[in-house]
């Protein structure tokens, strides 16, 4: 029917296209901004439930080989996924304190923490704005308002403080006696710091906006956790339906993608994608192996070094998990290894040198050489060359990332650089060995 | 008597001899050579992994000197092998019709394409693409090594005809 089209006429079909194509792709372009924008709390989700299933995909082809069909394959992934996540919660839970034992680990670390900053500040037990050495001349004032917001979700509220003294009213003359509730003494120190600070804050700060009362919460704070906690749970649902669904998938996401693209286009994008997916999957599996074998060296050598075997996992995978940020990985594990060696008052370690004195060294050596190990050996064998990204462009990377999209911005910094990198890379070439520029 | 066995349907149905009928798995790709011996399930795994293309009349499948990525089976139409560097009007090799493939080289790597390949009317395509070929030989090897032995044996038999050719020279 075309051939009976004048010339005229195709340039104003052709004219009429264009205007549609454009008219159309802004169109999708803002409903995608919108929706995006809209579902902007999803992103997360789906974006890591996306990468678990990328991550499993070679796991799949390899049950697949091994007879499996697609399905049980998955269905058994899954099932071993979900065992391993109900394992790490469970243990994850017994370091969850009950509620007596978290009212005392919160008196404790509040406690520990002021007896430590003071220390290393050169701060009195009670001073605020007086005194200090040079450390707290140089980071005082800017580390403080860090530790005021630590100070105030580790501040007991009305009813808290009531449990706690009904706990100690109830607790056995014995047990007082035998010196079992030391939480009951650093109790009453953070009252009486409490009670000093307010009154300088109120010399100083008089005219501004009153700290709030050491009584935040409203009686009503524990039913807005919980429906916080709902709101959480609920909206990371949608995690495990994505990685069921895209690997159920099977390819047709990619291929209804593909089918999209002009014939003129078709196997450089083919190539492209592939090129894409072999740098990505490298990066993402040797990471993923990484942090993994970063969680089990951390854990083995805090239980060497005398942590409880609860807390020397709990830490280890925490430890591990960073990991996957570059440079601030290793700070993260650092400080919670730092933060329990502060709170810690018992170790039981094989090296009987190591006390909760000194704790705090031992774990900047277990830091230290797990570092090491990471940089001789899991880093080279692991990862090998799959991230050749210049330092300059991962710390830009990953600090651009986190200001724009925060933590998720950090974690994801580095895959989405690698995406980048190839597409930079491989595009031009291809487009030039495809005569399309 | 056995080609009418054969192409009866309710026989071909009972004993799987052809195997067009196959519900989700495109006729092309049944009768082709490569994907021979491969039984419905897996040309139905096949069929899953390869992409539908339609080209217009003049349309470039591919150029002399691009990269190959892909291999291509023709479901209707028609496509011309052209070589370009013949002279300015191109010198036409083959002229393919219906379920039969070409480029099948750039399954194996990506040297450049030895000619041409041009709709000569609208003409619908599968694309096999290598990649998708050396992820079927992970997930699934029997199929992954049967399209290669089946590739093996079409290039052998290419070569052993051409071998032919110069010699009969």
């Amino acid at each position: 029917m075309n051939n009976y089209l004048t010339s005229e006429d195709r340039l104003l079909q052709q004219q009429r296209a264009r205007v549609l194509y454009v008219v159309s792709g802004l169109l999708v372009a803002g409903i995608s901004v919108y929706l995006i924008w809209a579902l902007r709390e999803l992103i997360l989700p789906i974006i890591i439930g996306m990468v678990m299933a990328y991550i499993c995909l070679p796991l799949i082809d390899y049950l697949k080989g091994k007879r499996f069909s697609r399905f049980w394959a998955i269905i058994f992934l899954f099932g071993t996924f979900c065992l391993s996540l109900f394992y790490i919660i469970n243990l994850i839970g017994q370091v969850v304190p009950d509620q007596r034992e978290e009212l005392e680990l919160k008196v404790r670390v509040r406690y520990k923490i002021d007896q430590k900053f003071n220390q290393i500040m050169g701060l009195g037990s009670f001073a605020i704005i007086d005194g200090g050495n040079f450390f707290y001349s140089l980071l005082g004032k800017e580390i403080e308002p860090l530790k005021d917001s630590v100070d105030q979700v580790l501040r007991l509220s009305d009813s808290e403080r009531k449990m706690l003294e009904k706990l100690h009213a109830a607790s056995s003359a014995t047990v007082k006696a035998a010196g079992g509730e030391k939480y009951w003494d650093y109790y009453q120190v953070n009252r009486r710091r409490d009670a000093e600070r307010k009154r300088q804050q109120e010399i100083v700060k008089n005219d501004l906006r009153q700290e709030p009362d050491a009584t935040p919460e409203s009686t009503g704070g524990g039913e807005s956790l919980l429906l916080v906690m709902f709101n959480a749970i609920s909206l990371w649902l949608i995690t495990p339906l994505v990685f069921l669904i895209l690997l159920f998938d099977d390819g047709k996401l990619k291929k209804g993608l593909v089918q999209m693209v002009p014939n003129r286009y078709f196997e450089v994008t083919l190539m492209v994608l592939e090129n894409i997916n072999a740098a990505l999957g490298k990066y993402l599996r040797g990471t993923a192996i990484e942090c993994f074998l970063m969680a089990t060296s951390f854990s083995f050598c805090l239980f060497v070094v005398g942590l409880d075997m609860r807390w020397a996992v709990s830490i280890g995978i925490i430890a591990g998990l960073a990991n996957a940020i570059p440079f601030l990985g290793p700070v993260i594990g650092l400080v919670v290894g730092v933060l329990y060696a502060i709170m810690a008052e018992e170790v039981n370690s094989v090296f009987h040198f190591i006390n909760p004195d000194n704790l705090i060294f031992a774990i900047l050596v277990v830091v230290g050489v797990v570092q090491l190990i990471d940089n001789a050996v899991f880093q080279p064998y692991v990862l090998g060359g799959s991230v050749d990204l210049h330092p300059l462009v991962v710390t830009v990377g990953v600090m651009g990332g986190a200001v724009i999209f925060g933590f998720a911005g950090m974690l994801f910094a580095i895959p989405a650089i690698v995406v980048m990198k190839v597409v930079v890379f491989t595009l031009f070439d291809q487009l030039r060995a495809y005569y399309i520029i | 008597m056995t080609n009418n066995i054969k192409n009866n349907p309710m026989w071909a149905f009972l004993f799987g001899q052809v195997r067009s009928c196959h519900p989700g798995v495109p006729d092309a790709l049944v009768k082709v050579p490569l994907f021979d011996h491969l039984s419905k399930r897996e040309l139905r795994i096949v069929t899953g992994i390869i992409h539908h293309r339609t080209y217009q009349e003049g349309e470039f499948v591919f150029q002399k000197g691009q990269p190959g990525a892909a291999m291509f089976i023709i479901d209707e139409g028609e496509i011309e092998i052209v070589d370009p560097d013949q002279d300015e009007k191109c010198n036409v090799i083959a002229r393919l019709g219906e379920n039969t493939f070409f480029g099948e080289l750039a399954l194996l790597d990506d040297s450049p394409r030895s000619a041409t390949a041009v709709a000569v009317k609208l003409t619908r395509i599968y694309a096999f693409f290598r990649a998708d070929l050396d992820d079927l030989m992970n997930s699934n090897p029997h199929i992954g090594s049967h399209v290669y032995k089946s590739l093996a044996m079409i290039i052998g038999a290419r070569l052993k005809a051409t071998n032919e050719q110069l010699f009969n020279k």
